[in-house]
């Protein structure tokens, strides 16, 4: 089962090539340039890992993070923050960030967070897998009982 | 004249009465006397007679005269009468002159003990009994419409109308008598007769034909033309001298207070002018000098009046042949920037003018102004950079910033074109060389950001509602004077905000004179407002709505106002809102509007201060 990136960047060129990156490592990508259509996604759980740009045309990136933090089961969110800007990335990552990036991007880097990110994406679907299996056992055998 | 006393009818006439009555012999003998004169008395005529009669003339108006009765023989059977107009007029005149000269007397001392319109009532209180008149008053040009108001009267019951056509007062140029019987061409002959006055007298106040007023008194019983025109005349004069000398000093009043008033202006701007005023006489001799003056040069204005302007102002040669063309009357409106002499010897760079003040050829005075630009040019040329300089800084962060975005777009492109290359493609190489290029280039627009900003913000728990009010409260006058109102509400419980508040003044500043600015044609509405938001469950921050009833932002760049370099006005950089939007992202917060063609709201939320340690 693939892996769907919601990538949140108001640069179309940015979107086009990380987007093109992603499809080739055979990736489902998503693209949207503005927090508001992010968010529309994030509920609709379109987007099982995010890839967040800080400065958005209607807002303020990380306040992403903060929104998504009470959702049952929250995707992976990977900021990119501007280079040398250690302050956002700290905020960010205790605010719960899965991890960040500085730019320029280095792809190579990108996809090995995509792939860390993917292994919690992967073991969460495990597990929600295993408790269903579990549950259906359980109604297996308590269920049925005239 | 021989009257049959009987038969009452004239027996003869002399040649006299002919004249007087222009009748014929033949006319009057054997005519009842009544035919000739009117007479008032019903009595018949007893010898030893003296009435006041009418006589009526052939084609003449009837006058008034004496008549004497004087008995011709014993019994009465023949009357001589005798018709004495002259010495009626006299006599009745002589005694009015007296009553003229005491109540003339009179008038000139009402002008002086009473106020000028008092005074005026009584000139007509008194021109009734001298003229023995019923009604009079007083009109005097105005001087916005072409008319005449009514500006005094002696009337028991208005009859003259209170203002009148100054067309009047051009048939009315001279001193006329209008009877009953007469054409009406005025308004006050047609008030005369509407009153059943059986006169209006009336003269023109001013002189020459610069008339500026008229009399005008009226009454049931007529005394003689000629004594009327005389009186009224008198009284004319004697009105036009006291209202003339009236209006003098009403305009030197007026003139006076006008010249205080500009000498208060003048003494304020002299007392309180940053260039240094020196006047001087023809002489160049020192007149006054003001406190600025007094700061720059270091004398006190008392110690130098008096004194010859060379001996204060010293400095460089060009000075003293500057004073020598100044006191022959030619300006000099720039000596350029010499170097003057304070009273401890040091030296300052100054702009010296020399203003001479001439009253047609004459010279009067000569004004020196002198500028010190040693302290205000470096105050001037510090502002200026600072200026500058955080524009500059501004304007080269966001052009930084601006440019790292294609700087990286080329890297992650250079970057998945390399991804799709084999291993050993000889492409490799140069792909790899840009890319580092890339890098090199973010670093060096890093490094421009770093040190284009002017000031790291310095984030601490601020008051946001006070910074508001206080620069609400700057921009006030400028808001009343464009009939813009405001509202400003703040939530009681606001929490402090993480900010800057030099920078977060900045940002409302700005947003509020953008409002203003949209609302500079037809005023409106500003309205400021700060609550507690909530729309992000677990972070509070604090909302500020800054909204205004402006023509709202045209559809074409509602999207993109925040981008830089993006302007509607003209000089405008396109900076503002890209800079506010800067500022809000370095906050942590976001800044998002709402625009519709009768307003613009702008929202901003920036984190609150929860008390935690960041």
């Amino acid at each position: 089962m693939s892996v769907t990136i919601l990538i949140v960047d108001d640069e179309e060129n940015a979107r086009q090539f990380i987007g093109h990156f992603l499809t080739g490592k055979g990736y489902e990508v998503i693209g949207v340039g503005t927090l508001a259509d992010a968010r529309n996604c994030i509920q609709r759980g379109d987007g099982d890992s995010v890839l967040l740009d800080v400065n958005l045309p209607d807002g303020f990136g990380p306040n992403l993070l903060y929104e998504t933090a009470h959702l049952p089961v929250r995707p992976p969110i990977i900021m990119i923050t501007a280079f040398g800007d250690i302050e956002m990335a700290v905020d960010a990552m205790k605010n719960g960030a899965h991890d960040f990036l500085t730019k320029p991007i280095q792809l190579a880097q990108l996809e090995h967070s995509i792939q860390r990110a993917c292994e919690i994406i992967n073991m969460r679907r495990e597990l929600a897998h295993l408790r269903q299996s579990q549950q259906q056992l359980a109604r297996f055998i308590v269920g049925k009982s005239p | 004249m021989l009257l049959d006393r009987e038969r009452n009818v004239i027996l003869l006439a002399n040649s006299s009465l002919l004249k007087l009555t222009a009748c014929t012999q033949n006319e009057l003998r054997g005519k009842p006397l009544s035919d000739l004169i009117l007479d008032e008395n019903e009595e018949p005529l007893q010898p030893g007679d003296e009435r006041i009669v009418l006589v009526q003339c052939h084609a003449q108006e009837s006058r008034p005269i004496l008549l004497q009765a004087n008995a011709l023989d014993l019994d009465g059977q023949w009357l001589v009468l005798f018709l004495l107009p002259q010495k009626e007029e006299q006599k009745a005149s002589e005694a009015d002159r007296k009553k003229l000269v005491k109540e003339l007397v009179e008038l000139q001392g009402l002008f002086e003990a009473y106020e000028l319109e008092t005074a005026l009532a009584k000139v007509l209180e008194i021109a009734n009994t001298v003229l023995g008149s019923s009604v009079a008053c007083i009109y005097q040009a105005d001087s916005d419409a072409p008319k005449l108001n009514k500006i005094a009267s002696a009337e028991s019951t208005a009859v003259f109308p209170d203002s009148i056509p100054s067309t009047d007062l051009i048939r009315l140029a001279t001193t006329g008598v209008w009877v009953v019987g007469k054409p009406v061409n005025t308004e006050i002959h047609g008030a005369g007769r509407a009153a059943k006055l059986s006169y209006v007298a009336s003269t023109p106040l001013g002189y020459g034909e610069a008339r500026f007023g008229l009399i005008a008194a009226g009454g049931e019983k007529k005394l003689p033309d000629e004594y009327l025109k005389e009186a009224l005349e008198l009284i004319g004069k004697i009105v036009s001298t006291a209202l003339q000398q009236a209006i003098l000093v009403e305009n030197l009043r007026q003139e006076n207070e006008k010249h205080e008033r500009e000498l208060a202006i003048r003494n304020q701007l002299t007392e309180s002018a940053q260039e240094g005023i020196l006047v001087a006489d023809p002489e160049l001799k020192i007149i006054e000098i003001n406190p600025s003056a007094e700061i720059m040069l270091g004398y006190a204005d008392r110690e130098v009046r008096g004194q010859l302007l060379e001996n204060i102002l010293i400095g460089h040669e060009g000075l003293l042949s500057a004073m020598q063309t100044a006191s022959k009357g030619i300006p000099i409106h720039n000596l350029g920037q010499i170097s003057l002499h304070r009273r401890n010897g040091q030296s300052f760079p100054a702009y010296v003018q020399m203003i001479p003040v001439q009253n047609g050829e004459e010279l009067q005075y000569i004004l020196v102004f002198i500028t010190d630009i040693s302290e205000h040019e470096q105050i001037r040329l510090r502002t200026q950079q600072l200026e500058h300089r955080a524009f500059l800084g501004e304007f080269t962060a966001i052009f930084a910033h601006e440019v790292r975005n294609p700087i990286n777009n080329i890297s992650t492109g250079l970057q998945l074109l390399a991804s799709r290359l084999e291993a050993d493609d000889p492409s490799l190489d140069a792909l790899g060389r840009m890319q580092n290029d890339c890098t090199r280039l973010d670093h060096l627009m890093e490094s421009v950001l770093a040190f284009s900003r002017p000031i790291e913000p310095k984030i601490e728990p601020m008051d946001i509602g006070m910074l508001l009010n206080r620069i609400l409260d700057r921009w006030r006058p400028r808001l009343s004077r464009l009939n813009v109102t405001s509202y400003f509400q703040v939530a009681d419980d606001l929490p402090k905000v993480l900010g800057d508040a030099r920078s977060l003044e900045q940002v409302f500043t700005n947003l509020i004179s953008n409002a203003i600015e949209a609302m500079s044609k037809e005023g409106g509405t500003l309205s400021i407002r700060a609550v507690t938001s909530d729309v992000i469950a677990n972070r509070p921050q604090v909302e500020i709505t800054v909204s205004d009833s402006g023509p709202g932002i045209p559809d074409d760049i509602r999207d993109r106002i925040f981008e830089p370099f993006l302007t509607t006005k003209s000089g405008g950089t396109g900076l503002g809102l890209a800079i506010t939007k800067r500022i809000i992202t370095a906050h942590h917060g976001s800044i998002s509007v709402n625009s519709f063609p009768g307003g613009t709201v702008f929202h901003v939320f920036l984190p609150a201060d929860n008390g935690e340690e960041e």
